[in-house]
């Protein structure tokens, strides 16, 4: 379970949040929705511990994060298969979720040799494949065709199961796919 | 048949230089002022025969390589701290710019009073290897895209799995090209406080004494072994760390 509690926050005088609470229980499938601006990604950043709430607390009782940002942040210089197993996560599951995201063939090659379809789904397959708590996603489909995001979308929701997922998308249909509840920011 | 065609080109280039500087040693015809490539040669052969030679070759290249070494070691070390502590940064940054900017013949006859002329070459050599080292890396480290480092933290690898697989290959292409520029600074100033103090058997003493004899071939010779070994070291450096890096960004 997340427990939001009261937070307030701000890069600037002007605050994005201010005494903001949520609570994400253990099962949870949440999606945060709302104009760009709003503070989506920064609600994922405090949540994931790269920022600290000004006021207010985020607790989590168990915290293991695995997390796909918009950006893929594939290390360049290591092969797919590696980026994924240098997280914590055991070459056989790696292989697992490569395989079932459709980009086995391509555990050893480097980002750059990959599409931008292809680097999404292997950072994807990264995040499914570490032993984690709870899944963050911002913006996880960005870049795949229909075909790839329902099939993403598909194995996200048979691998996570019972662990709360929070999304950050702007489509309403990929928060459909995942089942999610919409909290609107 | 590429290589061979490099070798025969650089040979042409090297051919054509020799002759230059035959034609100027002709033109000048005096020993003493401008040696002709032959003299040089003889008195290399003649150098070559005496133990000294070696002895003074293994010592330079010794003190020299010992004060580089120091000065990366150290270099990356204080890099580090830099990047972990501001405070520590804010304190040595003055130092750095310090030694930056002061002529290295200022630090040569400084360390003369404080350093006993064998251990003064390493010193001068370390010094000048250290502010370029710990510059680069420092600029690398925190060059490094946050994104990666936020990926570690989430994924919490520890510090020493960060540093050895985001942070220094990320770092190692800047740091190579700087450790061998840092390579023929150690080598050059460390033969320069050679020259100044003058240890008993080293590179920079025979350097000194063969001017002091006026004896122009020698100093000719000396100055050809210098850069050949510099050459060698760089070589060999070179290819120890490209292939280090080759392994880490394979």
């Amino acid at each position: 379970m997340i427990k939001i509690d009261n937070i307030s926050f701000g890069y600037t005088k002007t605050p994005v949040f201010n005494n903001f609470s949520l609570t994400i229980g253990a099962n949870d499938k949440i999606c945060l929705f709302g104009e760009s601006g709003c503070g989506k990604t920064t609600l994922l950043r405090l949540i994931l511990g790269l920022e600290k709430p000004q006021k207010g607390s985020i607790n989590k009782t168990k915290g293991k994060a695995a997390v796909v940002f918009q950006d893929n942040i594939l290390l360049p210089f290591k092969t797919v298969l590696e980026n994924i197993t240098l997280m914590g996560a055991d070459k056989d599951t790696a292989l697992f979720q490569l395989k079932a995201l459709g980009i086995e063939s391509f555990a050893n090659s480097l980002p750059d040799e990959l599409s931008g379809g292809m680097q999404r789904r292997a950072a994807i397959a990264r995040a499914l494949s570490t032993n984690f708590d709870f899944l963050v996603l911002d913006e996880p489909f960005t870049g795949l065709d229909e075909d790839n995001i329902k099939l993403a979308a598909r194995h996200i929701l048979d691998t996570v199961k019972d662990k709360p997922i929070i999304l950050v998308t702007h489509s309403l249909y990929e928060a459909e796919l995942l089942n999610t509840k919409i909290i609107k920011l | 048949m590429k290589l061979t065609k490099r070798i025969l080109s650089a040979a042409a280039v090297c051919l054509l230089w020799l002759s230059v500087w035959q034609l100027g040693a002709m033109a000048i015809k005096q020993q003493i002022l401008l040696p002709t490539p032959l003299e040089t040669f003889t008195a290399l052969i003649n150098l070559a025969k005496t133990a000294t030679f070696y002895k003074a070759v293994l010592l330079s290249l010794g003190r020299i390589v010992l004060g580089f070494s120091l000065g990366v070691i150290f270099g990356c070390l204080g890099a580090v701290l830099a990047d972990k502590s501001k405070i520590f940064d804010a304190v040595t940054a003055p130092v750095l710019k310090i030694i930056k900017a002061v002529p290295v013949a200022s630090f040569i006859i400084l360390a003369l009073v404080w350093f006993y002329s064998d251990t003064l070459p390493i010193f001068i050599a370390f010094l000048m290897v250290l502010p370029m080292i710990w510059s680069t890396v420092l600029s690398g480290l925190r060059n490094i895209d946050k994104k990666y480092l936020e990926l570690a933290e989430i994924y919490r690898l520890s510090h020493i799995k960060t540093f050895f697989n985001i942070k220094l290959p990320f770092i190692l292409p800047s740091f190579v090209s700087t450790t061998l520029t840092a390579l023929g600074f150690a080598w050059k100033s460390g033969i320069a406080a050679e020259v100044l103090c003058r240890p008993d058997v080293s590179l920079g003493t025979m350097l000194q004494e063969a001017k002091i004899y006026i004896s122009t071939p020698d100093v000719f010779a000396l100055t050809a072994v210098v850069a050949i070994l510099s050459l060698i070291l760089e070589a060999v450096i070179k290819k120890f760390l490209r292939r280090y890096s080759d392994d880490k960004n394979r």
